[in-house]
This record gives structure tokens, sequence and C-alpha cells, in this order.
């Protein structure tokens, strides 16, 4: 028995030490791939790097472009048009890049290779242009439908209110206080769709300082629509009280 | 005294674990999207102690105002998820290759 437990427990401990560490080592990153390209002295070896980081590297993409694509499809509050031309943008870039894949793997010249790994950033801006746009829309679209859900909440306590007879200065002031968060938040998000609708594959430079501003926007929107949520419940809890103490009556 | 050597055994392999374990590192490159988790949800109003105060509207003793505020909380905990994915993407993978 304590054979077979020391056995057992040998086992796993070499597995952690060894296949772990070397689970992270196939995670290499692309930068080291470079180096290793860059010290190879060997026309084939440098051949056979560029393949493998232009395959990691057009992999990772069609994933994220994926993902993303998924994101935008399921952001309803996105207008259609807007989800209509960023959607094909996504898909032809899939395309383009699985073309890519299949073209790097069959070039044996390592000058034209070069710049087909080269193209897969400048070609395409994956993750400078057409991720955040992507996934800066889809957020938007979210705090859009947690404005409109907060407007229902609005009107729903109108409506409570008005059944209970129940006229409170503090409950109206901090509805007020609500729907002007609400409105301050919708135009941030407008600003932000225009941030984000202005990033472009053919302006790399442009699109950091696009994409950092739109977020800004969206703090600003995701700050106002928490603060919204906030006073609401704060109103809600008066109008509970209200009607506790009606019943008690 | 055997089993004083198994327990040292299992507390080597925790140990073992945890080294492993630390070894993996994800480089940002590598994990330049997060993909948010479907366990995330909001707080239900008893989770944060509020009172559900229409309860008796309704059959199911959940009232529409009781609904939209749960919604109101998932779609936030949701589009915050987003955000940060939105925030983590790592735009130096686009940086000129230079080869």
């Amino acid at each position: 028995m304590f054979k077979k437990s020391l056995i057992i427990v040998t086992i796993i401990g070499l597995v952690s030490c060894v296949a772990l560490p070397a689970m992270a080592q196939e995670i290499a990153s692309d930068k080291e791939a470079i180096q290793e390209y860059i010290e190879s002295k060997f026309e084939t070896a440098k051949i056979a790097i560029l393949k493998t980081l232009g395959k990691n590297m057009i992999e990772r993409r069609i994933n994220a472009l994926t993902y993303a694509k998924d994101l935008l499809d399921n952001a309803r509050l996105v207008a259609d048009d807007v989800k209509q031309v960023l959607g094909d943008e996504l898909d032809d870039t899939i395309v383009s890049l699985k073309a890519l894949k299949d073209d790097i793997e069959e070039e044996e010249s390592l000058e034209p290779l070069k710049q087909k790994v080269e193209s897969i950033v400048t070609s395409f801006r994956v993750y400078l242009v057409q991720l955040p746009k992507a996934h800066g829309l889809a957020v938007v679209s979210h705090y859009r439908t947690m404005s409109v859900k907060l407007d229902e909440i609005i009107e729903k306590l109108g409506d409570k209110m008005d059944e209970l007879g129940y006229d409170s200065e503090d409950a109206n002031a901090l509805i007020d206080e609500a729907k002007e968060l609400i409105s301050s938040a919708s135009l941030n998000l407008d600003k932000a769709e225009g941030k984000l609708g202005q990033m472009d594959i053919d302006w790399p430079s442009q699109a950091s300082t696009l994409s950092l501003e739109a977020r800004e926007f969206i703090l600003n929107a995701k700050g106002d629509l928490r603060d919204a949520f906030t006073k609401l419940k704060e109103a809600i809890a008066k109008i509970a009280a209200a009607q506790d103490e009606e019943d008690e009556e | 005294m055997h089993k004083i050597i198994s327990l040292l055994s299992i507390i080597a392999l925790v140990v073992l674990m945890g080294v492993g374990c630390l070894e993996i590192k994800t480089s940002p490159e590598e994990a330049p999207i997060a993909v948010p988790s479907d366990e995330v949800k909001a707080p239900t109003p008893e989770d944060i102690g509020e009172e559900d105060i229409f309860e008796d509207e309704e059959e199911d003793g959940v009232s529409e105002l009781d609904v939209l505020v749960e919604e109101v909380e998932t779609i936030e905990a949701e589009a915050e998820v987003l955000f940060k994915d939105f925030k983590n993407i790592d735009t130096s993978q686009d940086d000129n290759l230079n080869l």
C-alpha cells in the first residue's frame, strides 16, 4: 500500500514538474520565435520558423475575429447598417487570413515568405482596428440595453406611485436625477460609437487614439448608468416603505 | 512511520503541483481575448439584502419591477466583462514585425 502510494505520488509529481512546464513552453510568444528566427543561420530553419510563426499568428487572429463576430451578431442595439458593414469586414478578413495561411504554408522562398508574414499585421490590423471596433460596439450596445431597461424601471415606478397615490419630493427628485444621468449616458455612448466608427485599417496610427477616446466615453456612460441605477433603487426603497406604511394602516 | 512518509509525500506533491502551475504563464500575445464566463450572474435582490417590494403582485411572487432590476444587474455585469475584454485587447500584436 505504502509503495503504491509512493509510486503514484512520484508519477504525479513528475507530471507536475515536467509536463506542466512543457505545456507552458508550447505557448511560446511570437517574440521568442522572432528572436529564434534572427539568431538562426540557416535559411531552411528560418523558413520553418517563419511558417510556424505565420500559422500561429493567423490562427490566433481568426479565433479572435470569430469571437468578435459572434459578439457583434448578438449586440442587439447596434445599428443594422453598422453591424452589417463591420460583420462583412470581419468575415472578409477571416477568409483572406485563411487564404494567406495556405499561401504561407506553400511558400518555400525566404524573401516572399517574410513579406507574407509581415502582411499578417500590415494588411489587416486585426488587433489595432478590427477587434477594438467590434468589441467596443458590443459594449456600447450592452450599455444601451441597460439604458432602455432603466427607462422601463422609471415607467413602472411612475405607474406604481400613481397606483399608491404616493407623491414624494424625494422619490421624484431621485427619478429626475436618474433621467438626467441616462440622457448623459446616451450622449456618451453616441460619442463612443462615433469614435469607433472612425477607426480604419488604412489609418492605424489614428486607431489607438480613437479607441482610447471611445473607451473614455464608454467609461463615462458606465458611471452615469450605474449612478442612475443606484438612484432608482433608492426610489424603489422609498416607494416600498410607503407601501409598507399603507399596508400597516 | 509509513503514515508519516505518506503524509510527507502528499505535501511534496501539493508543492510540486503548485510549482508546475506557476510555470504556466500565458503571455498577453497568446491570450488576447478573454471569453466571458457563462457563469457571470448578477446578484439577486435577496443576495444584496433588498426587499422584494411587490411580491404579492403576481402569481409567481416576482413583480415586473423586480424582474427589471434583476435584468439590469445582469446586463451591467455582462457589459462589465465585455468592457474588460475591450480594454484588454493587446494592440502591440499589430506592431510591425520588421523581419
